[in-house]
């Protein structure tokens, strides 16, 4: 058995955080655009679009993502894709973070009264003119917080990737963990780490949350 | 191309761990509630102590994942002489996890109580329990219930996760059923399927209890 | 001795001095209103009165017990002093008839049929028997609020204490809650009302007390008091509202 000072643990755990890291990331970067564009399709007046977002919605928010995982990464194999385990789970977060986020924009763009549609109308501004210079700017404010929220959910999302095998904070716990049989000293330092990673944004979007009620 | 009709002979293994799934939730539902309710009326009427610590209880749990979790629960516990079963250490794991989310939850709806409610309750003589549990609970549930409704859900969906430290539960059998027949993507699909029928089924469910628990609210 | 006794009572939010000594005796089956401009302290004395705030100096004693805002007293003091609020408060979630049952049954340990008998004889009072099994979201204002005194009633308090109980109603709301105080009164029921009804102070009142910077400014017998004013604060005041 290899021997590993408390610091070599640390040292791996640290390393390979930054895949959790960078995973998160992309997951959140290419989640946020997917659901810009799931956000301005419910925007349209098609009500085919209307149902294709509702269901992308309830599908990805009603089974697992530990699911969502596996179909993508056996089912692009299936399709004759050679797909790597960070490829699998950075599609399968992407997708699972779009549709979160898309839902939580909708509830920020509806809480925006009625009336504000309707003067913008009066007033003889476009759908488009509307969107951009009356709704938008609104919604952005009220989505902040729940937004950054949101991203403590991808962080954590990540760590599903570890079974399908992508080496990341909570995969090298675990290979750690059989080097050493440590587990409590092992798992509470990855806790630690995870925690250190969203904490921070928890508060930051607690912070925006009183910030925003305060101001209205 | 797809071919479901391997899955057939394997009916029996799904049905099973479906049940485990349904059983884990059901106490894990009920379980993490009450934490929740108790740990909510801690950080509303108790003590700076008391309170400090049931932060520190929520904010741990929030920010860590829930396989880490169960990890920790599983695999470290036992080195401080806590032996757990799989499906002990899974359905603990849950309840801890429902327990801190509810938590600040139904706080929500506590410090959302009007004041007045409870001075009235206060002046026809009604100890502070009497309160809580015949004044204050309901409408405080009933402001924050489609949130509540929402994490056991979530809680429901990610104890997918209790399958990797061999709970037998429905994403257990998905991964033993495709090792057998290898039509993995089919299996999977299935599984899924049947975690969004029972997702849609607890929120149903949900929404008749609301409609019981919230009569008040029926317009007539 | 006079059913509640007040007896220079001070009461502090923290540097602001908001009831500065106020001395008040009211006897057994009188109705007293308690008059003036927001901020004079009439509220804040009112929910002194059954514990609801606490004071720091001086003593209230009412039914013979000294009035504190430990838990246990403020519970204690239930049996005694009967309280409605100008928000109602009716709890949501129960039927109207449960709402007044909830405290029999808890405190008094009333049995389900005694309390049943206690709720229905109350609401016929304030007329609202038929809507027993309704739920107050159903109720105008008006209704709830009658309501709310038929709850207080139903623990059968020796003083129901009325805070501002018509400013949150429609105008044409108010009367039929006055009219059940009137008949309160005329049963001999010990009213404290904190009001702006200057009308029903004066017809169905038995004595004015106008409070004015934390203290009672003038106190006497209402028809005399809305008359012949004698300090130039409550000429002004009286002026000012009727």
């Amino acid at each position: 058995m290899i021997e590993f000072s408390n610091w070599d643990l640390l040292r791996n755990l640290l390393l390979a955080a930054r895949w959790t890291v960078l995973l998160s990331l992309t997951a959140f970067i290419g989640g946020g655009l997917v659901g810009l564009l799931l956000t301005a399709m419910r925007l349209t007046r098609r009500r085919a679009l209307h149902w294709f977002v509702r269901l992308y919605v309830e599908v990805f928010q009603g089974t697992p993502l530990l699911m969502q995982l596996f179909l993508v990464f056996f089912g692009l194999s299936l399709m004759g894709f050679d797909i790597s385990a960070w490829a699998a789970a950075a599609i399968a977060l992407t997708l699972f973070t779009s549709a979160f986020l898309t839902e939580i924009w909708r509830g920020c763009i509806d809480t925006l009264p009625k009336g504000q549609w309707e003067a913008s109308r009066c007033l003889g501004l476009s759908f488009t003119q509307t969107l951009k210079n009356i709704i938008l700017p609104q919604a952005i404010r009220v989505a902040l917080a729940p937004t950054v929220g949101f991203s403590v959910q991808v962080i954590k999302g990540t760590a599903l990737a570890s079974i399908i095998g992508f080496v990341e904070l909570t995969k090298a716990g675990t290979m750690l963990n059989n080097a050493t049989f440590e587990p409590f000293k092992i798992f509470a330092m990855v806790a630690l780490i995870y925690f250190l990673l969203c904490y921070p944004l928890s508060l930051v979007s607690q912070r925006l949350e009183k910030k925003f009620n305060g101001a209205r | 191309m797809l071919n479901f009709s391997d899955l057939l002979p394997y009916t029996d293994q799904l049905l099973k761990g479906l049940w485990v799934t349904v059983e884990l939730t059901v106490y894990a539902t009920l379980g993490g509630v009450a934490i929740g309710t108790a740990g909510a009326a801690g950080r509303h009427y108790g003590g700076n102590l008391l309170r400090g610590m049931i932060g520190m209880y929520v904010e741990l749990i929030r920010n860590t994942p829930f396989i880490v979790q169960l990890f920790f629960i599983f695999f470290g516990l036992p080195a401080l002489g806590i032996k757990l079963s799989a499906w002990e250490a899974g359905l603990i794991a849950m309840l801890i996890n429902l327990g801190a989310y509810s938590t600040e939850i139904i706080r929500a709806g506590l410090a959302a109580t009007p004041k007045g409610q409870v001075e009235a309750a206060k002046v026809l003589g009604l100890s502070p329990q009497q309160a809580f549990f015949r004044v204050v609970l309901i409408p405080a549930f009933e402001k924050i219930y489609p949130a509540l409704t929402s994490q056991c859900i979530i809680v429901m969906l990610g104890s997918a996760v209790v399958s990797q430290i061999s709970v037998m539960d429905l994403t257990y059998a998905a991964n033993l059923i495709q090792s057998r027949n290898f039509r993995s993507f089919e299996v999977y699909l299935v599984v899924a399927a049947m975690y969004l029928v029972l997702a849609i089924l607890m929120r149903q469910a949900f929404d008749a209890l609301g409609r019981y628990l919230f009569r008040h609210r029926r317009s007539s | 001795m006079a059913l509640v006794n007040i007896d220079k009572v001070h009461k502090y939010y923290g540097d602001l001095h908001v009831l500065k000594g106020v001395d008040l005796k009211i006897q057994a089956g009188e109705v007293v209103s308690i008059i003036g401009r927001s901020g004079s302290g009439k509220s804040t004395l009112l929910r002194c009165m059954n514990g609801l705030e606490a004071y720091q100096e001086g003593a209230i004693i009412l039914d013979n017990k000294e009035v504190s805002s430990d838990e246990r007293q403020v519970r204690a003091l239930a049996r005694s002093v009967g309280m409605v609020f100008q928000s109602f408060n009716l709890f949501p979630h129960l039927t109207v008839g449960e709402n007044v049952m909830l405290a029999p049954k808890l405190v008094l340990k009333q049995s389900a049929e005694d309390a049943r008998k206690m709720a229905l004889d109350k609401l016929t009072k304030v007329g609202l028997a038929e809507k027993f099994d309704q739920y107050p979201d159903k109720l105008s204002g008006g209704q709830q609020q009658r309501v709310a005194i038929a709850r207080a009633l139903a623990m059968s308090p020796k003083v129901l204490l009325c805070d501002e109980i018509t400013s949150a109603l429609d105008p044409e709301l108010v009367g039929e809650v006055l009219k059940v105080l009137e008949e309160l009164a005329a049963e001999g029921m010990t009213l404290v009302l904190v009001t702006h009804e200057m009308n029903f102070a004066r017809d169905v009142g038995d004595r004015v007390v106008f409070m004015h910077q934390g203290k009672v400014w003038e106190t006497g017998p209402s028809a005399e008091v809305f008359a012949n004013p004698s300090t130039p604060e409550l000429r002004s005041f009286i002026n000012a509202v009727l």
